[in-house]
């Protein structure tokens, strides 16, 4: 049977041990799945069986299985580099994916990077990666250290940055 | 839920077809992947091992590996990348494999992230020193005017004497470690202060653009673009020490799809290029050494040409001066048809400004006398509805597509329109307008010999 005409659905169970039903033809986007249902290269598949992710939790994987189902509807349009735009929203210009990482916190956006990533679900990694990038636009380093929660560099480390940098901005 | 539900095989080598800029990042991110899962002949007991695994507690930058890292920058300019990676050695060591996004020039403009790495004085230079390791991964880089007085590139192999000697006591800057930027795709040179030969320019095996314009003593042979096989657009512009054979293109044959080449001594026939695939433009102004003949271009030559333009050391060209008047017949013809291919690369005939060369042995001056007409050594295509022609005219007003009052005889390229169809009228019109142009060449097709053109003026002229 080919594997994107598959009408069956398969469950998705996260390390908390719950699961989450949701169409194969869908779910196949995350390669991490086809490669467990043994799909061949011609995407022929018998039956297709569930997958445990046991390294995505609960909330995260739900995330997962919400932007899967819809990918199915409605696919990402590729994002283009050099971007376009100074936002998020500017780049992504299709509603549903707008809103689907609107609102979400910062430890939710690093989990969907990883698990996308843990997933091989290509489209998913491009989204949250090009969030987090655009967090980082036009910010000086100080700011981005306070976006994303991260411990100060050593002195040296600090001395030897600001010696680097100094060439590349004051223009 | 199935009793024993699949568990992904971590050992599977999972095809992540990331679109990235560059089929390096691919590798990158699987070797990512497999590094993540250090013992990949999984069994059960692996996943439990991979639960343990920090990087699932620890939900910010510091968890991302470092591929993941490099990937969040790539989206970002070369300005971001740099301020970014002063915040934590994380952004550090990811920048070192970060793949810089790059644009090409048609829509480099409308971007509001900073692509290009222009280097225009000192502080440039140096910060171009801190990126050859910082972020080695930049794709497009600008060398162009550099310093001014008092410093310069470290002079190349065999550089000119003169300039050498009267910039000896400037500050030199080494200009091989742009080397070290091995993803390079695009590199400008432009009024670079180069001096000499510098091989190290003509290595990139991503290269897919280079621009070399205004730099006097940048010594290269065309013979250099061996070594940037990914080549597809070539722009030189008044490279004075650029020396060598169009021939020497033919290794790019299947990659090249601009060439433009402009004021430069290189030789060669420019028919070399004819089986190029990809060849879109072709530009090979004021190269008066380029030869060639566009008669010579057959139906399957330049498949995909849409541009050409030829010096006029080329036969056909449009600006081409001929030799002889019976060379021109045959041109002409040749023009029209390339000009009625699909896709055509000659898209308008009122380009076409050709003449009879001064240098000919069938040309002539004209006889001096006021208000007479010049001897009609001057070839122009024409119209009637939608029948193409073209004819000898004099050179009195010497602009190509001014109207002329002394023109020979039409030389019509297709036949006459049927009476009944819909264009007659129109054609017979234009016709008649076009026609009044022929007023003492009455008669000739070609341009008369020096006797009948004399006998010509006096006959209509000095009554």
């Amino acid at each position: 049977m080919n594997a994107d005409e598959c009408m069956e659905t398969i469950k998705l169970t996260s390390r908390g041990g719950d699961s989450f039903e949701l169409p194969y033809a869908a779910a196949r986007l995350a390669h991490v799945v086809r490669d467990a249902n043994d799909e061949n290269d011609d995407g022929d598949i018998d039956s297709p069986e569930d997958v445990e992710i046991l390294k995505v939790n609960s909330p995260c994987l739900e995330k997962v299985v919400e932007f899967l189902k819809h990918y199915h509807e409605e696919a990402l349009t590729e994002i283009k580099t050099p971007l376009e735009d100074n936002t998020f929203e500017g780049n992504v210009k299709q509603e549903w994916y707008q809103n689907f990482l609107k609102g979400i916190d910062q430890p939710m956006l690093f989990d969907l990077v990883t698990a996308a990533n843990f997933m091989a679900i290509q489209p998913l990694l491009d989204l949250t990666c090009l969030k987090v990038s655009c967090q980082l636009m036009g910010k000086s380093a100080e700011e981005i250290r306070q976006i994303l929660n991260i411990p100060k560099l050593t002195p040296e480390e600090e001395e030897t940055a600001r010696r680097d940098h100094r060439w590349i901005f004051d223009d | 839920m199935p009793p024993h539900p699949k568990k992904p095989k971590l050992n599977s080598p999972i095809t992540t077809a990331f679109a990235a800029t560059a089929a390096e990042a691919e590798v990158e991110v699987a070797a990512d992947r497999i590094a993540e899962q250090p013992h990949s002949n999984a069994d059960d007991g692996i996943i439990e091992d991979l639960l343990e695994d920090s990087t699932d507690n620890d939900p910010t930058i510091n968890g991302m590996s470092n591929s993941l890292t490099a990937r969040i920058l790539g989206f970002l300019g070369y300005k971001d990348i740099m301020r970014s990676r002063i915040c934590c050695r994380k952004f550090r060591d990811a920048a070192r494999t970060t793949i810089v996004p790059w644009a090409d020039g048609e829509n480099y403009d409308s971007l509001v992230r900073e692509t290009k790495f222009r280097v225009n004085n000192v502080r440039k230079y140096k910060a171009m020193v801190v990126m050859a390791t910082a972020l080695p991964n930049l794709q497009q880089i600008r060398l162009y005017y550099d310093f001014g007085n008092g410093h310069k590139y470290r002079d190349g192999k065999d550089p000119d004497e003169e300039k050498a000697a009267s910039t000896a006591d400037w500050t030199a800057y080494e200009i091989f470690l742009i080397s070290k930027f091995s993803k390079l795709r695009s590199l400008e040179i432009i009024r670079s202060s180069l001096n000499g030969r510098y091989p190290v320019l003509f290595n990139y095996p991503l290269l897919q653009k280079l621009e070399i314009k205004y730099c006097s003593h940048l010594k290269w042979d065309l013979n250099a673009l061996t070594g940037l096989p990914s080549l597809k657009e070539l722009n030189v512009d008044t490279s004075d020490s650029l020396t060598g054979n169009i021939k020497s293109l033919r290794v790019l044959k299947d990659t090249l799809e601009k060439v433009y080449i402009r004021n430069c001594e290189i030789k060669g026939d420019f028919m070399e290029l004819a089986d190029f695939p990809r060849l879109k433009s072709l530009a090979l102004y004021y190269c008066f050494l380029i030869t060639g003949d566009v008669r010579e271009i057959g139906e399957n030559d330049f498949p995909v040409l849409e541009s050409l333009m030829l010096g006029e050391g080329a036969i056909s060209s449009t600006r081409h001066q001929f030799q002889r008047i019976s060379d021109v017949p045959s041109a002409a013809g040749a023009i029209y048809r390339l000009n009625r291919r699909d896709p055509t690369f000659i898209r308008s005939l009122d380009n076409f400004c050709w003449s009879l060369s001064r240098d000919s042995p069938e040309w002539y001056a004209n006889n001096g006398k006021a208000g007479h007409p010049h001897p009609p050594f001057q070839i122009s295509f024409v119209r009637a509805g939608s029948r193409v022609g073209w004819r000898w005219k004099d050179l009195t007003l010497r602009l190509c597509r001014s109207t002329s009052t002394n023109t020979c005889e039409i030389n019509w390229l297709d036949p006459e329109p049927d009476r009944e169809s819909n264009d007659y009228d129109v054609y017979t019109r234009e016709l008649q307008s076009i026609q009044e142009d022929v007023f003492c060449f009455e008669g000739y097709h070609q341009p008369p010999t020096e006797e009948e053109y004399k006998r010509l003026c006096q006959e209509y002229y000095d009554i």
